[in-house]
């Protein structure tokens, strides 16, 4: 019932067995554990609330969302003012390459296979048949098959030529 | 002053729930499931919402949009904060009716108040009622009348008691069929000694479960639900209605007997879940995922804990001399075989919540007892013992931390949701014509999307990968 100086603990056992003092030292291994899990989220919750993330990742640019698939955060910048044609850059640690790249969302998309953000966005935007095209393609070689797939819908055949002939174009 | 141990419980319990509120009031309200209750509470009275829910095939749920109307038209357009804030006022209440029920005397008891509370919040059964609202939970609704009828029947009798486990009883079980559990909790702990309630209590509530009966297969004809309407569980796969009928159409009891203990293992040892043994098909198929075995461990641990408990007070339980102690795990039983009966049909996890909510309890019970015998071990089975303890304990933290991570996932889940809702509507073939109801979407869009900015998702690698945590649940 009560706390005794050497930090013994009595209690009136509830069933099994006579009551016997026991100890803090016998109570660690049933308290540690959780109570130690909510200290821990406690601290992740503070470190979170100023400023710290040790494992969080937020994108930042349109373009780093749609890679991420983060699909609320682009719908959030777009409704921020962001442009869903406009070019951001993207981390390496979403496209991985020797620096960032400079890409439209529905690029950062397709490479990233994104297929429900390509989606999203193409519903906000007008792709003209050659940038569909381009789209394919970079999605083919990005080895994005299902978002290639989603981007080929309505009937469009994109032949490998018509991809290289979009690469010279580009180059 | 000193502190008392009580006070050290709530003081902890406050902690707990404050930090489950930070993780729950980010998650926005619900896309699937809560839009169109939303839109279906506008367009309804509170009288034709319960009128027309009287005559539902298979489910008699008259209740159920009660309090989703109620906080809608409390809202006053503000329907996130309503909303959310009201599931954690539902959580709040549930650790609240929890606690009386541990009868924290003593700092021992103290001690293993935190893995109760862990081993209330973190089972699977319970976890997944936190993750979703329809938009209000129906099933923490439940939980909370069983929990409540349970702390009115240990406790001491007044006059009011009766009534209010009537009133209890009414909510719950006309908010779900599940809501029969709380005359379960009723009758179980009255023929376990507790007299909170007195015996024409026990008795009228008793004839409202007859009442309930009569008025459903007599005057409503709802019936029972049909077993091929929903997906189920078994075995290593989950069967679609279609197989379901060419596998059991002729004869449904295997399938019926395969629920009922399916939805008690998953109590009891955490397989199977929701009818599909998990740790057999990750083995099977190479994928053996870590929560899985953090399940099993934490479930089976406290079952075990639970079944010595019961040996060790076997000669008190032949004379039916039961202690609180013994009280809570006759309760725990009684719960546990009747709601697995109600899963009958098909099993999920969600439903087996009250189950949940008393198997903490039981194992609290259990473990408390096994805490008091380790003074009287020698060196060595004490330190076996601790060692057990520690697992079970180490389980029971990761799921409790897997709890709030999971949250933060159903947060960020929710709102990529919001982002694709007209494509939503066109497929549920929902087409909004009220200029009023627009303005409940684009409101709660706003919320999800813009007005309230997602807290960033946690990406949790080596040492502590996320496969530890039960994203499942």
């Amino acid at each position: 019932m009560d706390q005794t100086p050497d930090h013994s603990v009595h209690g009136q056992a509830s069933g099994a067995g006579a009551e016997a003092p026991i100890t803090l030292a016998l109570v660690w291994p049933v308290l540690l554990p959780v109570v130690g899990g909510l200290v821990v989220t406690v601290l992740f919750v503070l470190a979170e609330s100023a400023g710290i993330r040790p494992f969080s990742h937020a994108p930042m640019t349109p373009s780093e969302a749609a890679a991420a698939g983060e699909a609320h955060v682009l719908v959030r910048l777009l409704h921020e003012g962001a442009r869903a044609e406009g070019r951001y850059p993207v981390g390496t640690d979403l496209i991985p390459g020797p620096a960032p790249r400079v890409l439209t969302p529905i690029e950062a998309a397709v490479i990233r296979d994104q297929g429900a953000v390509a989606r999203l966005l193409e519903g906000r935007m007008l792709i003209e048949p050659a940038e569909r095209v381009r789209l394919i393609c970079l999605a083919r070689q990005s080895g994005a098959r299902d978002t290639a797939q989603m981007l080929m819908r309505d009937g469009l055949e994109v032949s490998d030529t018509a991809c290289a002939q979009a690469r010279a174009s580009d180059q | 002053m000193r502190l008392r141990p009580v006070a050290a419980v709530w003081i902890y319990a406050a902690c707990a729930v404050a930090l489950l509120a930070y993780f729950l009031l980010d998650i926005p309200v619900q896309l699937s499931d809560s839009l169109q209750n939303i839109f279906a509470v506008h367009r309804r009275t509170m009288r034709e919402l319960f009128i027309n829910n009287l005559w539902s095939a298979g489910y008699l749920r008259p209740l159920l949009f009660a309090p989703i109307k109620a906080v809608y038209e409390l809202s006053s357009g503000h329907y996130t904060p309503w909303f959310r804030g009201v599931h954690v006022a539902q959580v709040g209440l549930t650790i609240a009716l929890f606690i009386p029920l541990l009868r924290v005397r003593t700092w021992a008891d103290a001690a293993v108040a935190p893995l109760a509370l862990s081993a209330l919040v973190a089972m699977h059964t319970f976890a997944g009622t936190m993750r979703e609202a329809y938009p209000v939970n129906g099933y923490l609704t439940i939980v909370d009348c069983c929990l409540g009828a349970a702390v009115l029947g240990a406790g001491r009798p007044r006059w009011w008691t009766a009534p209010v486990a009537l009133a209890l009883l009414s909510l719950a079980t006309l908010t779900a069929e599940s809501g029969l559990l709380v005359w379960v909790v009723v009758m179980a702990g009255f023929l376990a000694g507790w007299r909170g309630i007195p015996r024409w209590g026990v008795a009228l509530l008793t004839l409202a479960v007859v009442g309930y009966f009569a008025a459903r297969f007599t005057v409503f004809h709802v019936g029972a639900p049909g077993f091929s309407e929903r997906s189920t569980g078994f075995g290593l796969a989950i069967l679609d209605p279609e197989q379901i009928i060419a596998r059991f159409g002729a004869n449904p009891l295997p399938l019926y007997a395969y629920n009922l203990l399916a939805s008690i293992g998953s109590v009891l040892f955490a397989e199977p879940r929701a009818g599909v043994f998990w740790i057999a098909k990750g083995a099977l198929d190479g994928h053996l995922q870590p929560w899985t075995i953090v399940n099993l461990v934490a479930c089976t641990s406290l079952t075990l804990s639970i079944a010595w408990y019961v040996w060790t007070r076997r000669a008190a339980w032949f004379r039916w001399q039961l202690d609180h102690g013994d009280q809570l795990v006759f309760v725990c039983a009684g719960v546990l075989v009747a709601n697995a009966t109600m899963n009958y049909v098909y099993t999920k996890d969600a439903i087996m919540s009250p189950a949940g909510a008393f198997f903490a309890l039981a194992g609290y019970a259990a473990v408390r007892a096994w805490m008091a015998r380790l003074p009287s071990l020698t060196p060595s089975r004490r330190l076996a013992a601790t060692l057990c303890v520690l697992l079970c304990a180490s389980a029971w933290g990761i799921k409790t931390m897997g709890v709030h991570y999971n949250l933060r996932h159903s947060a960020r889940d929710t709102r990529w949701n919001w982002a694709f809702v007209d494509e939503w509507l066109v497929n549920q073939e929902i087409t909004i014509t009220d200029p009023k109801e627009r303005a409940i979407k684009e409101a709660l869009q706003a919320d999800a999307l813009w007005r309230r900015p997602a807290l960033p998702r946690i990406e949790i690698h080596w040492p502590w990968p996320g496969e530890w945590f039960d994203t499942s649940q």
